[in-house]
Order: C-alpha cells, then sequence, then structure tokens
C-alpha cells in the first residue's frame, strides 16, 4: 500500500501545529483550566453529597475521570469531516482525488500528526499538574496498558466516524453546523461532558449498543479500574468490531459519493 | 458623536444581516438546531447529576438551571450585537481588510459596534430566556419587580463586561493575527462563570468577580433575581464595575487599532 507516503503526513502536521505557537500555548493554559472547573465542579458535589459513591465511583476515581476526559477530548478529536466539508464547499476536493493517495488515510495521518503535538507537550503537562495539585495516581499497570491500547482504538474510532459523517458535506452546501451539532453530541454520548456512569441505567444500556462509549467513556473507565480484567477485554474486542465495522461503512460510503461528485463547489 | 447616525447604522444593518439569513434559511435552520440542542444539553446533565446526587451546595435544581440560563441570556444578547465584532473585525485583520472599516465617515469604535449585529445567536437568547423562566418556576423563587428591575439593569451592564472579553481578544488579534488559540482560551475561561462560583473559593470568586469578570454576566444577576443579594451598595459596585471593564476595553481596542499595520495574515 505504501505507507511511507502517508506516514510523511504525521512528520509535516507536527511541524505545522508546533509552527502555531499561540494555539499551542493556549491548550497548555486551557487543558489545565478545563481540568480545574471539572474537579472544582466534582469537589463541591461529593462535599454536598452524603454518598461517597456517585455512579459507580469515588471521589477520587471522579476526578481521575475527569482530568483523563479533559485531555481525551483533547487528544482524541479531529477535524476530517470539517476539512472534508471546507474542500468539497471549495471544490479543492477534486485537486486531492487526482494524487495517487487515499484521501482518508492522508487525512488520518494529517490528524495524527497534528495530535502529535498536543500529546507531547499539551498532555504531559497537564498530567503533572494533574499529579501535582488534584492527585491524578496510575491504579495498575495491566489496567494502564489496557487503557492505553483502548486509548488507540478510540482515537481509530472517532476518526472513521467522523469521516462517515462527514460525508453529509457531498449533499449540503454549508456543513459546519452539522459538524457543531455532531461534536455536541458526541461528547455528550462518550461521557465527555460527564460519565456516563452517573445516568440513569436505561440510558446506561442503551448506550452499550451504540459506539459513543467506546470514543471515551470506555478507555477511561479500564484506565480508573472501573472494570474487572474480563470486561476490560470483552470491551476492547467490542471497540475493535466497531472500528473494522466504521472502516468498511465508510470505505463503502465514500465510493458511493465521490462516485456522484460533480467537483463544482460553490 | 452624532447618536442618531449610530442607531441609523445598525438598523440598516440589522435588516441587511436578516435578509441575509433569509437566503441561507437551511443553515440557518440547523445552526439555530445546534445552539438549542448545545444549550440544553448542561441542563440535562444538571437533572441527571440532582437526581442522583444533592448537587452544588447552596443552589437547588432550578436555582442551578437559573444561573445557566442568566449567563447563555447575557451571552446571547451580547453574541448578537457588541461581541460579534469579534468574528467580524477578526476575520476583517486576518484578511486585511480592516483598512476598509477605518476609510468609512464614522468613529472607527462606535462604527464597528453599530455594524455588529448577529442574527445567529437568536437561538441562544430564547434558549437562555427559557431556562431562566424555567428555573425561576422550578425553584419557586418569589420575584419582586424590584429584582426583576436590578437583573434587568445587570443583565444590560453585563454587555460592557463582554465588550472587555471582546476587545481583549481582538487587541491579542490584533497582534498574533489568525489567534484561534486565544478563542480556544476564552471558551474554557468562559466556562468557570457557567457554575456558582463560590465553589472556586474565596480567591477565584475575588478574580471572576474583579479581575475576568464572567460573575458579573451570570452569578450576580442569577443572586439578585432570586433576591439573595438586597443591598444596594453592593448592586451598584457591580455595576460600577462593569463600566469600568467596558472604560477598559475602549481603551485597549483603541490602542490595538492605532497598532494595526494592514498587512493581513
Amino acid at each position: 500500500m505504501g505507507i511511507k507516503k502517508y506516514t510523511a503526513y504525521i512528520g509535516i502536521e507536527f511541524k505545522h501545529s508546533i509552527s502555531h505557537r499561540s494555539l499551542l500555548i493556549a491548550k497548555i493554559v486551557a487543558i489545565p483550566l478545563s481540568i480545574f472547573v471539572m474537579v472544582a465542579i466534582w469537589n463541591a458535589i461529593y462535599l454536598n453529597n452524603d454518598a461517597e459513591i456517585i455512579g459507580y465511583f469515588t471521589k477520587e476515581q471522579m476526578v481521575n475521570y475527569s482530568i483523563l476526559s479533559v485531555i481525551g477530548s483533547y487528544l482524541l478529536a479531529n477535524r476530517s469531516d470539517m476539512e472534508l466539508g471546507r474542500i468539497i464547499r471549495n471544490g479543492k476536493l477534486t485537486n486531492e482525488l487526482i494524487r495517487p493517495n487515499q484521501y482518508y488515510l492522508v487525512q488520518f495521518f494529517k490528524s495524527l500528526g497534528f495530535r502529535t503535538a498536543d500529546f507531547v507537550v499539551a498532555a504531559p503537562i497537564s498530567i503533572a499538574l494533574g499529579v501535582i495539585f488534584f492527585g491524578f495516581k496510575q491504579y495498575d499497570y495491566v489496567f494502564t496498558l489496557m487503557s492505553v491500547l483502548s486509548f488507540s482504538l478510540s482515537f481509530l474510532l472517532i476518526f472513521l466516524f467522523n469521516m462517515i459523517f462527514g460525508l453529509i458535506a457531498f449533499k449540503v452546501i454549508d456543513y459546519d453546523n452539522f459538524g457543531w451539532l455532531k461534536n455536541t453530541l458526541v461528547s455528550f454520548f462518550s461521557g465527555g461532558i460527564i460519565s456516563l456512569s452517573v445516568f440513569p441505567l436505561f440510558f446506561q444500556n442503551t448506550m452499550m449498543f451504540l459506539p459513543f462509549q467506546h470514543m471515551l467513556y470506555t478507555p477511561i473507565r479500564i484506565f480508573v479500574g472501573g472494570y474487572v480484567l474480563e470486561q476490560c477485554i470483552l470491551f476492547i474486542f467490542v471497540q475493535a468490531i466497531w472500528v473494522v465495522s466504521m472502516f468498511f461503512i465508510m470505505k463503502f460510503g465514500w465510493k458511493m459519493a465521490v462516485k456522484n461528485f460533480s467537483g463544482v463547489g460553490t | 458623536m452624532n447618536i442618531t447616525k449610530y442607531v441609523k447604522i445598525f438598523r440598516e444593518i440589522s435588516a441587511l444581516r436578516i435578509s441575509q439569513v433569509a437566503a441561507f434559511g437551511a443553515s440557518f435552520f440547523v445552526n439555530v438546531l445546534t445552539s438549542i440542542i448545545s444549550n440544553f444539553l448542561w441542563p440535562i446533565v444538571a437533572v441527571v447529576l440532582y437526581a442522583q446526587t444533592s448537587g452544588f451546595p447552596g443552589w437547588s435544581i432550578g436555582e442551578f438551571i437559573l444561573l445557566q440560563g442568566t449567563i447563555l441570556l447575557s451571552f446571547g444578547i451580547a453574541g448578537s450585537s457588541i461581541f460579534s465584532i469579534v468574528w467580524d473585525i477578526g476575520w476583517q485583520i486576518d484578511e486585511g481588510l480592516f483598512d476598509m472599516t477605518l476609510l468609512k465617515p464614522m468613529g472607527v469604535i462606535p462604527g464597528i459596534i453599530a455594524t455588529s449585529f448577529n442574527p445567529w445567536f437568536i437561538a441562544d437568547i430564547a434558549s437562555g430566556a427559557v431556562l431562566v423562566v424555567t428555573g425561576i418556576i422550578s425553584s419557586g423563587a418569589v420575584i419582586s419587580l424590584l429584582n426583576i428591575l436590578s437583573y434587568t439593569i445587570l443583565i444590560a451592564s453585563s454587555m460592557l463586561v463582554w465588550f472587555f472579553f471582546a476587545s481583549l481578544i481582538l487587541s491579542l488579534n490584533f497582534k498574533y493575527l489568525e489567534a484561534w488559540g486565544i478563542f480556544e482560551l476564552f471558551w474554557t475561561v468562559k466556562r468557570l462563570g457557567e457554575y456558582p462560583i463560590d465553589i472556586y473559593g474565596g480567591f477565584l470568586k475575588f478574580l471572576l468577580t474583579f479581575v475576568i469578570p464572567f460573575g458579573l454576566a451570570g452569578f450576580y444577576p442569577a443572586q439578585i433575581l432570586l433576591g439573595r443579594i438586597t443591598d444596594w451598595t453592593q448592586i451598584l459596585i457591580l455595576i460600577v464595575s462593569s463600566f469600568v471593564f467596558g472604560i477598559v476595553g475602549y481603551l485597549i481596542l483603541n490602542r490595538s487599532i492605532k497598532n494595526y499595520s494592514s498587512a493581513g495574515g
């Protein structure tokens, strides 16, 4: 498949994201600040609550969940659907289709490169501040390793979901609003705003049959020791099935969309 | 300063922007839908949280929703007017088109405020109002006419607070160009003001009142409407603070405009 020509995009995007210093500095400040907000909220709620456990989590686990959900939301996010919407609107997708590359692979490696900068700069600083000020801790090496694997699958899953959802851009003039709507709903259903374990049981059971909880909630819950080992293996397996299914849906959808693409732009 | 001229400009621009929205009906509809869904997600989360826990100390579910509605209402009004200069002027700076604004036969800052009407925030205003009313009803608070009057004055003066933030963002935009990171930071800091600021402790509460005054746009108006702040001296201090921030914002923006290089980005 000649993966080398694609991996070059990682380096290019990495340099690109590092060169936007204002954005990187803002993230270095924004991530810890978001963590602070979430921790303050949960501290206040636990302080005002008689029960020591809320939604299966102790206060310590909930604080760790919040820290990882903020960092994860930044690291796993990608704008591949917005980018697709933009180049369809201005007609530049035609240029991309002429190139001897698969567009979705280019986008994937670009996303990887862009997030690498956050991973090596913003994430370590946020985790260090989390350890120093909020008692962020690692629970178990096995769970941590499984969580890393699960996070990697989440990255793939979010990318594929975005690419599938982004196909809407072939049918509408202005995709951006659809993109924002999707981002908001995914953040809610994936446990990015609040842990899904706090929701009523019927909601949690419904989420089991959808891919969203595997985008953020599953890897974080694995990390904080919210699952036993067998459950971790099962959920990672389910995540992998979602990734494979979405890959084929995306490939099929992409083929159909490009077939009907006129390349006129607006 | 000829106020009538600027009112006329505001009226003309508003009519023009509304007709632009009408031309993109479907896009506007999706935007409104997106805003409504986003705006109601946190109240839904609040309902879930309060069903499972005792919530925030000193705040019932209704009062918390009222607080969320208040900051949404305040930001919605600002976004559809004074705060939208961030997007309009920011874009002009990045594209090197701000010269056109400078050449127009009107005062620069009054002019950009008069042309700032943005109908895309209408859903935020409506959602905010619905949440405020829902909050009042479900909290069972007895609201006096005096409370409503003080609340309205505080919301009106909070526009000066948003103008201060808009000036701050624009001044950084003038300096750094395409400064998307500043927005990232603004949205994060704004979140601090979306909760009862007393949960952060004394120092940050002071900070959110007198340094990065998000409290003036949500927490304090909500407190006043709920009848928790009745001392007129205190209310007056809050109003004066907003005016001070408005003046500081004007001075910052005025200084930044003088540094505009017209190069684009």
